[in-house]
């Protein structure tokens, strides 16, 4: 092995030019790569503290009907089909309550609704209806009470963010105070259009600023419950008689409306006794039907997790998943990556994006490298030939030209870390500030502060000798071809 | 006793369409210790039967045994193996690895296989051939800083290092002067004495030929002459 070391060491500095420039490509190829992983895993803590630290906890857990697992705005919320409630919700909070390994829960509604400001100005808001007393024991650092206060225990009212507050002053052309009551507006496809009217008892900024965080406003359940059309009547199922069948089995428009005849000719539309009391007792006893239209005070959308331990909630993940299916419950269990929706997962579209060019990077240096030592095995045939026809297998050829592959791979692999390593070193000196909103994500705060961290190195090593043992696959083969008589016909 | 025996050796190489018949029925035997030329013009098959006999090319017809192995029948692994215990080469561009320096280059052999030889003795061994091939003063020299001369002294030493039973030396003046070239064949000569290892050298310079003992005639692939001096 020694002799080995010795002749790929050697041959590497007598042939300092191609050694050069495969090195600089290797060099430059593992910069790249850790300056992007580096910024990218930046981008992706940043926005993982932000969420699981403000929004999101670690797990969700909501119906396995839901195809809205973000909890924010996005385009699968906007076609105004309701989200399912989560099925059983009493049992499923008690059992996660108990649960170990979990620090806090907390269960939430979101909905959305366009604000008007006595016909003035309006603003469109995203709504989380949440338990305060839980909400803020979960997440007490994700908004400052600039006006105002947070609500209290089952009261009734809206805590606006800032910039809520701004669109509503700025179409308004006035100013907005704690007292003022705003017309909220949903609309969904199931229970039609809901109004209610609302009192502002807060103003909040969000402590991280994010593109579509800064129109959350939090509300009390209830009203966002009304808001949603969430009644206990979503969740009843009718079972109707063979009488009741075949009667409405019967209808047809033609046996209601078909006749000629003017069916109310003779009848006089309004009597002294049509007045509203009468009315509403034409249909006789209601009390089942209003019942129906209760407000479902179990109807919850998600429960989100927060775990003591918050670097691995994949196991818990699959434990839960496993435990609903067993219960046959009809929830399933997420991480916070699909509760965060579109912004966490443009960090995962950045990285696949960056995963490819590397890849693109990683074929053209196999193909740049691998001609070269072609090349190099070219003009050593003689050499080669020479060490086999004194005795050298074809595993110890093998051996010396992936060892110079390995060993070029390697050096300039640790030059490139040490550069990309120094580049991200400079980055965190220089302090870059984040000018947008935008950037605040990416930057996970609002300077650039950059880190390498151990498993990014070692992938990036990992990645080299990969590249290094494909890329001398072939010109290995070409000098296993090479025969000991050639040494006799080197002229 | 026949070292090396070749009976009715035929070579035939496929050249475009057409095919050479390089070696035309060659038979011969080598005793152990000689000191043997193989001569004749350039064309005459002298470095395809050297190529043979060290087990680098096979023969198209006929066989070629070495120590009572034919090598034809051993493969790849086996006849590295017999290569790497039984011969050393020399050759006419003498073929050093240029990374390594004059001592490095004499090892080389002795680190391609297990070897039971111990550190130390391994170093006297190679200090003595160095010493044998007077370049003691360029022990540490990498081959591109020494004479032609020089190099195929290394080359010597190397092919004798691991105490093979033939060396196998193809056209080994070819590439220097004539006075350096008699000096090189002159320190061939001492070796084969020394060693008692047998040397096998193909040479078109009849001053040289005339060196050998043991001196087979070529022309055209067959032999012309097959000469052994009397002691």
């Amino acid at each position: 092995m020694a002799i080995l070391l010795k002749i790929a060491y050697r041959n590497l500095r007598e042939h300092k030019t191609k050694t050069l420039i495969i090195g600089s490509i290797i060099a430059l190829g593992l910069l790249i790569l850790v300056v992007g992983n580096s910024l990218l895993d930046t981008a992706e803590e940043g926005i993982r503290k932000m969420f699981t630290e403000n929004f999101t906890g670690q797990v969700i857990i909501t119906a396995s009907r839901n195809e809205n697992l973000s909890l924010f705005m996005g385009p699968g919320r906007m076609n105004g089909e309701p989200t399912p409630t989560i099925p059983e919700y009493p049992e499923l909070a008690s059992y996660l309550d108990a649960l170990p390994g979990v620090e806090n829960t907390v269960s939430q509604i979101t909905g959305f609704a366009t604000a008007d400001l006595n016909g003035e100005g309006n603003a469109f808001l995203q709504l989380f209806g949440v338990d305060p007393e839980q909400y803020l024991e979960m997440f007490p650092n994700t908004a400052e009470v600039i006006e105002g206060r947070l609500l209290e225990v089952e009261e009734t009212g809206i805590v606006v963010s800032e910039d809520v507050v701004e669109m509503l002053e700025e179409s308004s052309g006035r100013k907005v105070e704690i007292g003022d009551k705003i017309l909220l507006t949903n609309i969904n496809s199931v229970s039609g259009t809901k109004i209610r009217e609302i009192e502002i008892k807060g103003i909040i900024r969000f402590v991280s600023e994010a593109p579509n965080l800064s129109l959350i406003s939090y509300i009390d359940v209830g009203s966002l419950r009304a808001l949603s059309g969430m009644t206990k009547v979503t969740d009843v199922e009718v079972d109707l008689n063979r009488e009741e069948q075949e009667a409405l089995g019967r209808v047809d428009e033609d046996d209601l409306f078909g006749s000629d005849e003017d069916l109310f000719a003779d009848t006089e539309l309004v009597t002294e006794t049509s007045t509203e009391d009468a009315l509403l007792t034409i249909l006789g006893d209601t009390s089942e039907a209003q019942a129906f239209r209760e407000l479902d005070p179990d109807g919850w959308q998600y429960v989100l997790l927060k775990l003591e331990d918050s670097r691995s909630p994949e196991r818990l993940i699959r434990s839960l998943n496993s435990y609903f299916e067993e219960q046959e419950l009809d929830v399933k269990a997420y991480g916070w990556v699909d509760a965060a929706g579109a912004t966490a997962q443009l960090v995962s579209g950045l990285k696949t994006v960056f995963n490819v060019l590397i890849l693109i990077v990683a074929v053209v240096a196999i193909i740049i490298i691998m001609n070269t030592l072609v090349i190099s095995i070219t003009e050593r045939i003689g050499e080669i030939g020479t060490m086999r026809a004194i005795g050298a297998r074809r595993l110890f050829v093998r051996r010396m030209i992936t060892l110079e592959t390995l060993m070029i791979s390697l050096a300039f692999g640790v030059i490139g870390i040490i550069l990309g390593s120094g580049i991200i070193g400079i980055l965190n000196l220089t302090g870059i500030e984040a000018t947008s909103m935008f950037l605040q994500v990416l930057f996970g705060g609002s300077v650039l502060t950059p880190v390498v961290s151990t498993g990014s190195v070692l992938a990036s090593l990992l990645m080299v000798i990969v590249v290094g043992i494909i890329a001398s696959l072939y010109p290995v083969s070409v000098a296993l071809k090479i025969e000991p008589v050639r040494a006799m016909n080197q002229r | 006793m026949a070292i090396v025996t070749l009976q009715d050796v035929h070579k035939k190489y496929p050249l475009g369409k057409t095919e050479v018949h390089a070696v035309k029925g060659v038979s011969f035997a080598i005793e152990e210790g000689d000191f043997i030329s193989i001569a004749g013009p350039s064309g005459s098959g002298k470095s395809t039967i050297l190529n043979m006999i060290g087990c680098i090319d096979t023969p198209s017809e006929g066989s070629v045994r070495i120590g009572g192995t034919t090598t034809g029948e051993l493969n790849d692994r086996e006849i590295t193996g017999l290569r790497h215990r039984v011969i050393g080469f020399i050759f006419q561009n003498f073929n050093l690895v240029p990374v390594l320096n004059v001592y490095e280059n004499i090892e080389f052999p002795l680190l391609l296989g297990k070897t039971n030889i111990a550190k130390d003795e391994r170093r006297q061994w190679i200090d003595s051939l160095i010493e044998a091939v007077g370049l003691r003063e360029w022990k540490n020299h990498k081959p591109n800083e020494l004479s032609g001369g020089q190099r195929q002294r290394v080359a010597i030493a190397r092919a004798l290092v691991a105490k093979p039973q033939i060396v196998l030396a193809d056209e080994p003046t070819a590439n220097l002067d004539s006075g350096t070239g008699e000096a090189i064949i002159g320190l061939m000569k001492r070796m084969n004495a020394e060693y008692g290892t047998t040397f096998i050298f193909s040479t078109h310079d009849p001053t040289i030929v005339e060196i050998a003992d043991h001196i087979i005639q070529l022309h055209d692939g067959l032999i012309t002459e097959d000469t052994r001096k009397s002691a």
